[in-house]
């Protein structure tokens, strides 16, 4: 993936660059918002990762600006306040996703990750599957091996979240947000019982798994290779 | 800051532009007053003149010109007073016969002089070519102008001696009332925040400045006191995780064995407990500034309530607690969804944890027709009255407590951002949290 990082913090920018670099991707960095307009409006990116607060030009307007410019590249905002308002301000001015600094890398890997295969809002997905499980969003019905999966409302949520983003890192984060709609981080390991519950019932009694925890990230569902 | 001296002060100056207003007022009235009586008693000579004209012309009409001149004369001598009518015959080759005074020329008719003696005549030229003249002095208009003004002078004197002392008596008064508020509020800011400034309870307007200030600086007082609270807290809480992350990396820097993961996993998690302290205590403070209720919208509650049980349903059945439902009704109220969210979250987590081994806690909310009461309870081994004002502070957590301090601190604040009021109930046995919030009127 070919990244845009706008960020004026030059240790923040460093390690975010040499974490992408080593899985693989190529950053470009700008340490102010005029610069990084430019590289934004010139070249092309897959994602742009944008801090809020910039020296020359803060993100918010930066991110209207090319918004305004018809520029729809995903955006990940990075920010040190991560107030609720911001948040809020900060999405309706156009980023896609939001994260609050401090940070750590797996974190942002997996959300800049999920933005670039983020499919377009206008296609309307009724299945989704991977190896021999699928869903059928329309019927709310689960299968796996032409067996049927008896799934409670929250465990489709889940796994219907899970595969819209089929063989990537999902963090905890991501699905508190994405599932819950839970924008702080609850004291209890909820994520982590209901992935349990969701493994007895999906992956328990068939050949392999297809729900995979990635150590120190989050998780991942992937048919075996 | 010095307050003024009485000349300059507002008080001051206020009942000296008073005093102006009410001197030309006096000045005005007195003026038009005298214009009237002068009118009245001109009106009044003119006529008593204009009568002694016609008496003597009916005895001219009569008896012709030597009885005029006798009848003139004989009036002459009877009235001696001071008051009396001036009579005046000139004949016709302009020599005045009567009483002393200057030959008159055509026009004749109304005239008046002015002078030491002011006089008013009436002149008529009769058929013989003699002129009759009837006048009168008009000298008591002048005492009356004289005595006008001296009422005048004298009264705008003692006018302005009394307002003058007045208002120096009244701005001293003020100013020292302004001079005590100056000095508690001098005193406040220098650090003293019990202080209050001494009211009167009269009810009048620097009264209720008072209170307005004092409402101020109780409010002042409960704020530092809180900052003290939480940076004692700050203080404590992140100096001790603080000091263990140093600890665990000095150890790791005088090492000579490479750096285990285990270790630098513990030290990351030291860090993070710190962000999470750091992160609760700015969302603390920015649902206390109260901002956030501009993006309020209207929030289903008991669909939150449900969502919410049963995210932590299958966490509470894999401990071997119970979390269940009593009453549900379906309730609207405006508010931030997330806020709520947190809140119901806060305290079911509480009462997982808290309510006792195994725990049996219930969700309930119920309206009425002035409030809603949402309600969490557990069994558990409750918390006594005197503990429930102190529960809700930042940093305070129970013993054996694995928490930040934090969460029903973060509970209270988000009740008070919704107008809600957070109640601790005795379950009898365990704890009842209850959240009034007000009925709408929808």
């Amino acid at each position: 993936m070919k990244l845009l990082l706008i960020e004026d913090d030059q240790a923040t920018a460093d390690f975010i660059v040499r974490g992408l670099k080593e899985h693989g991707h190529i950053t470009d960095h700008a340490n102010n918002g005029l610069d990084g307009l430019v590289l934004a409006q010139n070249e092309h990116y897959d994602v742009f990762i944008l801090d809020r607060m910039l020296p020359k030009l803060d993100g918010l307007t930066l991110l209207r600006t090319i918004r305004n410019a018809g520029n729809l590249t995903p955006v990940l905002m990075l920010t040190a306040m991560g107030s609720i308002e911001d948040r809020v301000t900060g999405l309706t001015a156009g980023a896609e996703d939001y994260l609050m600094k401090p940070f750590a890398f797996t974190e942002l890997h997996a959300r800049v990750c999920a933005l670039a295969r983020r499919p377009p809002l206008s296609q309307a997905v009724i299945s989704l599957s991977i190896a021999d499980l699928e869903m059928d969003l329309i019927k709310r019905r689960v299968t796996r091996a032409n067996q049927i999966i008896e799934l409670q409302p929250t465990e489709f949520k889940l796994l219907e979240f899970l595969l819209r983003h089929a063989g990537q890192v999902i963090t905890r984060a991501m699905l508190l947000e994405g599932v819950w709609d839970f924008h702080f981080d609850p004291k209890t390991n909820m994520v982590e019982t209901h992935i349990s519950r969701l493994r007895t019932k999906v992956d328990k009694n068939f050949d392999f798994p297809l729900i995979h925890t990635v150590r120190g990230s989050g998780y991942r569902i992937d048919a075996p290779t | 800051m010095r307050l003024p001296k009485p000349f300059d002060s507002a008080t001051f100056r206020l009942t000296g532009l008073y005093l102006i207003l009410f001197v030309i007022s006096v000045s005005v009235f007195v003026a038009l007053l005298f214009i009237q009586v002068q009118k009245v008693l001109e009106h009044e000579t003119r006529s008593q003149i204009t009568i002694e004209t016609n008496l003597l012309l009916f005895e001219y009409r009569e008896d012709g010109m030597d009885e005029l001149l006798e009848e003139t004369e004989e009036r002459i001598e009877k009235s001696r007073t001071r008051d009396r009518f001036i009579y005046m015959v000139q004949n016709p080759s302009g020599r005045v016969i009567f009483d002393k005074v200057e030959p008159v020329n055509a026009p004749y008719g109304w005239r008046q002089t002015k002078g030491e003696q002011p006089t008013l005549f009436f002149y008529t030229q009769l058929e013989s070519g003699f002129i009759l003249g009837v006048g009168k002095d008009m000298g008591v208009l002048a005492t009356l102008e004289r005595a006008f003004e001296q009422t005048l002078f004298w009264s705008l004197t003692l006018a302005l001696v009394l307002g003058t002392s007045g208002g120096l008596i009244l701005s001293r008064r003020t100013l020292s009332r302004l001079e005590s508020i100056n000095r508690t509020a001098k005193a406040i800011g220098a650090g003293q925040l019990a202080l209050r400034i001494p009211c009167r309870n009269n009810g009048d307007e620097l009264d209720a400045h008072c209170n307005t200030l004092n409402q101020m600086f109780d409010r002042i007082e409960q704020l530092v006191n809180n900052v003290r609270q939480v940076s004692t807290g700050v203080a404590h809480d992140l100096r001790t995780p603080l000091a263990r992350l140093r600890g665990r990396l000095e150890t790791l820097q005088n090492s000579s064995l490479p750096i285990p993961p285990e270790s630098l996993e513990e030290a990351i998690g030291e860090v993070d407990k710190i962000l999470d302290i750091f992160a609760a205590l700015l969302r603390l403070a920015e649902l206390e500034a109260g901002s956030l209720r501009s993006g309020f919208c209207p929030v289903k509650l008991h669909t939150l309530i449900q969502n919410i049980t049963e995210a932590y349903q299958p966490i509470a059945e894999d401990d071997g607690n119970t979390l269940k439902l009593a009453t549900v009704d379906d309730v609207s109220i405006a508010g931030d969804v997330n806020l709520l969210q947190q809140l119901l979250a806060n305290l079911i987590e509480n009462a997982l944890e808290h309510g006792g081994k195994p725990s049996e806690v219930t969700i309930g909310l119920q309206k009425s027709r002035k409030k809603i009461v949402l309600s969490v309870a557990d069994r558990g081994p409750g918390v006594i009255n005197e503990e429930h004002s102190y529960i809700v502070k930042p940093f305070h957590r129970l013993e054996n407590s694995n928490g930040t301090g934090m969460g029903l601190a973060m509970v209270s604040a988000i009740t008070r951002l919704h107008d809600g009021t957070l109640i601790f109930v005795d379950n009898e046995p365990g704890l009842r949290c209850e959240i009034h919030f007000p009925a709408t009127s929808r």
